[in-house]
C-alpha cells in the first residue's frame, strides 16, 4: 500500500511593501544588506534607479511595487533592507547577483505541494515570472522566477521594444 | 588610440567619464556665447571654424534653463555636423590604467535606450557614469527635441 507524501520545501518570503510578497528558493537569496550605502544611476526608471556594492559589484536595487503597479505612487516604509539575490542565467548557466529593496527582513517559511493554488485575477501582474502559487496565512504567494525578473528579456518588455 | 584615456567631466556633484578619443577640446566659459535658451541650448561656442551648441546639465543629466554659476569649463564632444558642448564644474583627464580603474557594464536590467550612460564605476567613493560621446550627442538630441516639446505645452 501506497501513501501520498506532500513534499515540502525551505523558502524565503519577501516582503517588497505595497501590499507585494513573493517567495524564492532557499538558496536564491544571498545576503540581505541592512543599511548599505545607495548610489542613484540618473536616466534610470524609477523602478531601477539605485545601485549597490556587494563584494566589489554594483548591483542594480529593483523597486518590485513600481515595476509591477505601474501608474500607482508607492511608498516602501522600510528601504534599509535590500535583499541581494542570486540567479542562475539561463543561456550561460553562470551565476549572476541582483538586489531587491524589502520593506522587512526575509522570512523563512515551508511551502508544501498541499498548498498550491491558482493565481488569483487581482495578482496578474505576477503571472510573466511566477512558477506557481501557494497559500500562506490566507494569502495567496506567488514563487518567482528570479533569473526573468533580472533578464535583459524583461527588461525589454518594459521598455516597451517587445 | 588608448581606451584607458577619460576626460573626467563634474558638475553638480556628478561624475561624468568620456573617452578622450571622443572630446574634440576643452575651453573656458567665458569663450561661450551665452544665448537665450532654445531647445535646451544654453549658448554657442565659437571656434574651430563652427558654431557649436552648448549644454547644461543638471545633476539627472536634463537640461537647464540656465547655467548654475559653478559652471567654469566647457568640453566639447565630436560630432557632425558640428561638435557639441557640455558645461561643467571641473574637468581632468584620466588613466583607467594607471589609477586602476576598472568600470562595470550596465546590468541587463539597466541597459535600458533612452540612457546614454553604458558603464559604472566606483570613484572616489562616489558613483561615476561612463558615456560614449556619440551615445551622448544621440542623448542631447532626444531631450531637446523633448525639451522644445515641452516648451510649447
Amino acid at each position: 500500500m501506497t501513501e501520498d507524501i506532500a513534499k515540502s520545501s525551505r523558502a524565503w518570503l519577501l516582503n517588497f511593501g505595497g501590499g507585494l510578497k513573493a517567495a524564492v528558493g532557499l538558496h536564491e537569496m544571498s545576503q540581505v544588506l541592512i543599511s548599505p550605502t545607495l548610489f542613484d544611476v540618473p536616466t534610470m526608471p524609477r523602478y531601477c534607479s539605485d545601485v549597490v556594492i556587494f563584494q566589489k559589484r554594483i548591483l542594480p536595487v529593483l523597486n518590485v511595487p513600481n515595476m509591477l503597479l505601474e501608474g500607482k505612487k508607492v511608498i516602501i516604509v522600510n528601504t534599509k533592507v535590500i535583499g541581494v539575490a542570486i540567479y542562475q542565467d539561463e543561456t550561460t548557466e553562470s551565476a549572476n547577483y541582483g538586489s531587491l529593496f524589502l520593506a522587512s527582513m526575509p522570512e523563512s517559511i515551508i511551502v508544501s505541494d498541499e498548498d498550491v493554488c491558482d493565481l488569483p485575477e487581482e495578482q496578474k501582474y505576477w503571472e510573466p515570472f511566477a512558477f506557481t502559487c501557494f497559500s500562506y496565512h490566507d494569502i495567496t504567494v506567488p514563487i518567482i522566477d528570479l533569473a526573468y525578473l533580472f533578464s535583459e528579456e524583461f527588461s525589454a518588455v518594459k521598455q516597451g521594444i517587445q | 588610440m588608448n581606451t584607458d584615456l577619460y576626460v573626467l567631466l563634474i558638475f553638480d556633484d556628478r561624475y561624468l567619464f568620456i573617452p578622450q578619443h571622443e572630446v574634440e577640446s576643452v575651453e573656458i566659459i567665458s569663450d561661450v556665447k551665452i544665448t537665450d535658451t532654445f531647445e535646451g541650448v544654453v549658448g554657442w561656442f565659437f571656434g574651430h571654424g563652427l558654431e557649436s551648441p552648448v549644454y547644461a546639465l543638471g545633476s539627472e543629466l536634463s537640461l537647464l534653463l540656465e547655467i548654475p554659476k559653478k559652471r567654469e569649463y566647457l568640453v566639447l564632444l565630436k560630432a557632425k555636423p558640428q561638435p557639441i558642448g557640455i558645461l561643467c564644474d571641473e574637468v581632468e583627464n584620466m588613466n583607467f590604467k594607471k589609477e586602476f580603474l576598472h568600470p562595470q557594464d550596465l546590468h541587463v536590467v539597466m541597459d535600458i535606450p533612452d540612457t546614454p550612460i553604458s558603464q559604472l564605476l566606483i570613484y572616489q567613493d562616489k558613483m561615476a557614469y561612463i558615456c560614449s560621446g556619440t551615445a551622448l550627442v544621440k542623448y542631447f538630441s532626444h531631450i531637446s527635441k523633448q525639451f522644445s516639446v515641452n516648451d510649447y505645452d
